[in-house]
């Protein structure tokens, strides 16, 4: 891949192992550049476990706020952000055991998640999915879904429920999970295939042509096999039917083939903390390509055990999670939860960092931070910690701390969908746009 | 004697297992699935009304991503696996082959798409011959010196470049013949370069006899630049001595590393495609017949040619062609589903599977991978129907490497030892813990397990075992003395504190948490995954010990609690016992006789009062219950065929399990026996369809 070197005055390209901080691209002007009809974006950004919320909550409300020790990151960004206490998501709730799985499956669908290991799994469709088909014709994309652990390779998931809940927030059909990309190699290759300039542009139709081509031959193959099936295996034809007609679509799309500078390809193999930044960065980067307008972010699966000795904390986080009230787990939650509002700063430093138009990539975005339950220990799905980040376009004012005491987060969603622009009448269990935000 | 008083002993556990559920008694019938393999040992399970002669179906089952790697493998010879990248797959009853839950997503495409590309090139790619290339110096010239004879006179600083395609990365020779017009102090220097790098030598021969200058560079392939020069120009306009450098010629050699085949270019490219229409056609059909593992029609035939005339229309070779119909075929739902056709999708009347899709159901079985030629020619030849021809094959396909598949996926699946890639002791705690002791620890359990595949031994010696598999990192690691080998030997371990799977760190470790273990983990993985019996989940809101500022007493001590709690006690007396019967080995499988500087306490009572004290003695009693075998046979029946075990009455398979765990016991529970009477049992050679749904009008 070529390295646009007149660029990286402003952001340095790593390829190998080191954070890769891709190049702010202010000259590009997106394909909609004008105020009026300015892109705007929605992000929805998952940490697993809860959160230690004695020091998450702030004590007052209203701008001026004092900052918690979670929420210190968010310093240099407060009035970019509001923190939102008292939202509930209670469909979440599962039947018998099971929060983390039916917690993170109806993370966006505020929908009940049937609870199954078999293949009669059932959700909502997610606040990201109602985004991306509404905003889909914008842009190459409709969604992407990035994230960090792939799954576990043996037992099962979380107490009977499938690993589907688990593992995916984002849910374009009750019955269909969309899976979540880990690798970085795979989403730049998926976000810049075509892109690249150094290649002629008979040499790109081409390669497009024979993609198609492959393509073609596979929906042949698959509608024939269809007729020749019974019902079960007919959805599995169909859902292959599908994933095709889309990717056939994204082929087509020649809208996005000038204007964005492909970084340098980034490593597949890195450590846990700069996987993170590296999935921020090539969002943010997607966005400022305006390669697609919804995505989703999970930095850890559905009750994660993962530990986290970069930042001194011992022991493994869904342990530590059910912490009995002992001070030395309530200090290690706190550890790990600033590092998460860190990495989540990250991310919103540099969106804000990117200008488009008169305002920036932050302002024309709603990005919604949360967690599969509240307090790790209690596993509630009531008084979630919630940040709002971003102006959704100016439909926003963030850089309070704002109380919503018991109203359905489904309501916060219906909201930003309205910040974008898709005004829905109802969402899971809604009872209306959350106000005033 | 031993075997009835076990027997007694089952039924009262069983007993309490159902009471913990809410539920006296066992007059329902079992989930699908799970469970049911105990139960009907017992006599739990209903007995169907009429002749049981359903075989069920499997669902249309998409190539997993173990199965999609080991499938271009074989199809290809590639070394590449695509499917590391691929969404991970869903998990149905304990195994990621569950036709049901295998789904697809866009994303799917996009990656099947993506690797179909990169396995063609890949199997395609040339090889590479060691050449050299020789460049004459007055045919290459430069701007500076002029031709002398059949050389090129350099008369002042100056080079000589050509260009070169390197075929591959690797080490190469250049060399160039010259000599020097000598003058001055020093001798004449002459530089040898490919692109950046550069080297100089001094040259000392005249033109009577030349020299050869030679040295090797590291290059990169494709084009580079090689380069021969003059570096030291010399001139004396006093006495006219002038120093100048003659090159007759250089040229490049390599790769030094020898000549490079591509095995899997030279096996697929039978004729050169390049000769035309007919070789091309020709690869292709033998291409896909195992592509896509069975016959393919001509007019399946002429699509994929039809592909190949649309590359060549484009101006594109023949093997461009090729190389796109076969990515058309990697793609296509019949690469990427193992198709099960029925003669009438809506008729309940059993069939039995056309041979190619038998042969694949044990190629997958055993394999994780498409059939071989031999398989292919046994389908193609009818003989695959009698149970002698399928157990000529089963013994023929275990006694191959590929079956290391088997031990992988459904060992690592059932004994957990894959959850070794993703579990994650906390470094502080265990500082000994390492990948490399891990990697130990897994070869122990896969070794172990591959005695039950290829021997004679039954599979209760893997409870209650007097050898096993160690280096002398894993042996230190246990407190052993070491066997003198950095790869894993079979040693003896009798009067030691190890002494069966239970016992083995892979085991120990992964049921345990990062920091300490978790008695109720491996409690519920002996009941899960020894016994088919899956411990009901607990009241909600229970999760957790008691806090406590500073924990006292020993894990064991502060568990109690769960018992003490009426509402925990039910299900955490069947689990929390046998957890605790491990407690002398700790979170990474270390042998520990205290813990938090108290005694451990490692005995433990089954709810009808039997006691056992350790590791050993529980490893015995349970390798002696009936149970075992049975959720041995559920297990691996589950796995062969892809799908949950289904109970309901007229299903085959109820007394197909029992039966087949009835002959695993009486035939001393060779898994060898079993993996070959799953295979030629009645359900895994038949099929059904499934009635249309009704529709409204």
């Amino acid at each position: 891949m070529i390295v646009q070197r007149r660029r990286s005055r402003r952001g340095v390209l790593v390829s190998a192992g080191a954070t890769v901080a891709l190049p702010f691209l202010e000259s590009l002007a997106p394909r909609t550049a004008s105020a009026a009809t300015q892109a705007k974006r929605l992000l929805f950004y998952y940490v697993p476990c809860g959160i230690h919320m004695a020091g998450w909550t702030p004590a007052t409300t209203g701008p001026a706020y004092a900052l918690t020790p979670i929420l210190k990151p968010l310093e240099t960004l407060r009035a970019d952000v509001s923190v939102i206490t008292g939202l509930a998501n209670l469909p979440a709730r599962p039947d018998g055991p099971g929060d983390h799985a039916s917690g993170t499956g109806a993370f966006l669908t505020c929908a009940h998640p049937k609870k199954t290991e078999g293949s009669d799994i059932q959700n909502g469709v997610s606040v990201d999915q109602i985004a991306a088909g509404a905003l889909a014709k914008a842009t190459k994309f409709p969604s992407l879904q990035l994230g960090i652990d792939g799954g576990s390779s043996a037992g099962g998931c979380d107490s009977g429920y499938s690993c589907a809940y688990a593992r995916s927030i984002s849910w374009a059909g009750p019955a269909t999970p969309l899976p979540k990309i880990i690798n970085p190699q795979t989403v730049f290759d998926q976000l810049f295939e075509g892109l690249d300039a150094t290649v002629s542009p008979a040499e790109r139709d081409r390669r497009r042509r024979y993609k198609t081509s492959v393509l073609d031959f596979a929906l042949a193959d698959a509608t024939a096999l269809r007729t020749k099936l019974g019902v079960t295996d007919r959805r599995k034809v169909d859902e292959f039917m599908g994933g095709v007609r889309e990717i056939e679509r994204q082929v087509a799309d020649k809208t996005m083939m000038s204007g964005c500078q492909i970084p340098a390809r980034p490593s597949a193999t890195l450590a846990y903390q700069e996987h993170v930044r590296l999935m921020s960065d090539i969002m943010v980067l997607a966005f400022q390509c305006d390669l697609v307008r919804v995505a989703t972010f999970m930095i850890g699966n559905a009750g994660s055990n993962r530990t986290y000795p970069f930042i001194g904390v011992p022991g493994a986080h869904h342990q530590l999670s059910h912490h009995q009230m002992a001070p030395a787990n309530l200090a290690a939650l706190q550890t790990i939860g600033t590092w998460e509002v860190e990495q989540f700063a990250y991310l919103l430093g540099k969106m804000k960092a990117v200008t488009e138009g008169t305002g920036t990539l932050l302002e024309n975005s709603a990005v919604f931070f949360s967690s599969e339950i509240e307090d790790g220990d209690a596993h509630r799905h009531t008084n979630l910690p919630v940040l709002l980040a971003g102006k959704g376009g100016g439909a926003l004012h963030p850089g309070s701390h704002i109380i919503k005491k018991d109203q359905p987060i489904a309501n916060l969603f219906l909201a930003m969908l309205g910040s974008v622009g898709v005004n829905m009448p109802v969402f899971g269990n809604s009872t209306g746009p959350l106000a005033d935000l | 004697m031993m075997y009835r008083r076990t027997v007694a002993w089952a039924g009262g556990f069983l007993l309490a297992f159902t009471a913990c559920t809410g539920q006296v008694g066992s007059g329902s019938a079992p989930a699908p699935g799970t469970g049911g393999a105990g139960a009907s040992m017992m006599g739990g399970s209903p007995a169907p009304t009429g002749p049981a002669t359903d075989p069920g179906r499997v669902t249309l089952h998409r190539l997993n991503r173990v199965e999609y790697n080991n499938t271009v493998r074989d199809l290809l010879g590639t070394t590449l696996r695509p499917a590391d990248e691929f969404p991970s797959d869903d998990r149905g009853y304990g195994f990621d082959n569950i036709a049901d839950v295998l789904s697809l997503s866009p994303l799917h495409i996009e990656l099947l798409q993506r690797s179909a590309q990169a396995v063609v090139d890949d199997a395609l790619r040339p090889g590479v011959d060691v050449t050299t290339t020789r460049f004459e110096a007055e045919t290459v010239g430069s701007p500076i010196g002029q031709a002398y004879k059949q050389a090129w006179l350099l008369w002042s600083n100056g080079e000589l470049v050509a260009t070169f395609k390197a075929p591959a990365d690797g080490t190469y020779k250049l060399r160039a013949r010259a000599w020097a017009q000598q003058a001055g102090a020093e001798l004449a220097k002459l530089s040898l370069g490919v692109d950046a790098a550069t080297k100089v030598f001094d040259v000392k021969a005249n033109e009577v006899m030349p020299e050869i200058v030679e040295s090797t560079f590291k290059v990169v392939a494709g084009n580079r630049t090689v380069r021969v020069g003059f570096t030291n120009d010399f001139v004396d306009t006093a006495t006219s001595a002038d120093r100048n450098l003659f090159v007759d010629y250089f040229e490049i050699e390599g790769p030094l590393e020898g000549p490079t085949r591509n095995p899997s270019r030279d096996r697929l490219l039978t004729c050169d495609p390049a000769s035309g229409e007919a070789c091309v056609d020709t690869l292709l059909r033998a291409f896909m017949r195992r592509a896509w593992r069975r016959p393919v029609t001509a007019d399946e035939m002429a699509r994929l040619m039809g592909v190949v005339r649309m590359v060549r229309a484009d101006g594109q070779s023949f093997e461009s062609g090729l190389k796109l119909a076969m990515q058309s075929a990697l793609v296509s739902p019949h690469f990427v589903f193992r198709v099960e056709l029925d003669p009438t999708p809506t008729s309940l009347v059993p069939h039995k599977l056309n041979p190619h899709e038998f042969a694949s159901r044990l190629s997958y079985f055993l394999w994780s991978s498409m059939p071989d030629d031999a398989l292919f020619a046994a389908a193609d030849a009818g003989r695959l129907s009698t149970p002698a021809e399928i157990k000529a094959q089963v013994a023929r396909m275990l006694a191959d490497a590929k079956a290391a598949a088997l031990i992988a996926n459904f060992g690592g699946q059932w004994l957990y030892t894959r959850k070794l890639d993703d579990h994650d002791p906390d470094a502080n705690v265990f500082p000994s813990y390492n990948p490399a002791l891990r990697e130990d620890m897994r070869d122990e359990t896969q070794l172990m397990f591959r005695d039950f595949v290829a021997g004679d031994i039954g599979i209760d010696k893997m409870l209650a075992s007097d050898t096993t598999y160690l280096t002398d990192r894993l042996a230190k690691h246990y407190g052993l003395p070491p066997p003198g080998s950095a790869v894993p030997k079979k040693v003896s371990v009798a009067g030691t504190n190890r002494g069966g799977f239970l016992t083995q760190g892979s085991l120990l470790t992964v049921t345990s948490y990062p920091t300490r273990t978790s008695p109720v983990q491996r409690g519920r993985w002996i009941l899960e995954q020894l016994l088919c019996i899956p411990p009901p989940p607990p009241p909600p809101g229970v999760e957790g010990l008691k806090p406590e500022d500073k924990p006292t007493g020993t894990l064991r001590e502060r568990l109690e609690l769960h018992r003490a709690n009426v509402v925990c006690a039910s299900c955490h007396a069947l689990m929390d016992p046998l957890g605790f019967g491990l407690e002398n080995y700790d979170a990474v499988g270390v042998y520990r006789s205290t813990d938090a500087g108290k005694t451990i306490d490692a005995s433990g009572k089954f709810p009808d009062g039997r006691a056992f004290n350790g590791a050993k003695q529980l490893s015995t009693v349970l390798a002696a219950d009936p149970r075992f075998a049975a959720c041995v046979t559920e297990q691996l029946y589950v796995y062969a065929l892809g799908r949950g075990v289904e109970h309901t009455a007229g299903h085959l398979d109820t007394q197909t399990v029992d039966g087949l765990a009835k002959g695993f016991l009486s035939g001393g529970l060779r898994l060898r026996t079993l993996l070959e009477s799953v295979a030629t049992s009645g359900t895994f050679a038949q099929r059904r369809g499934e009635l249309e749904p009704m529709r409204t009008p």
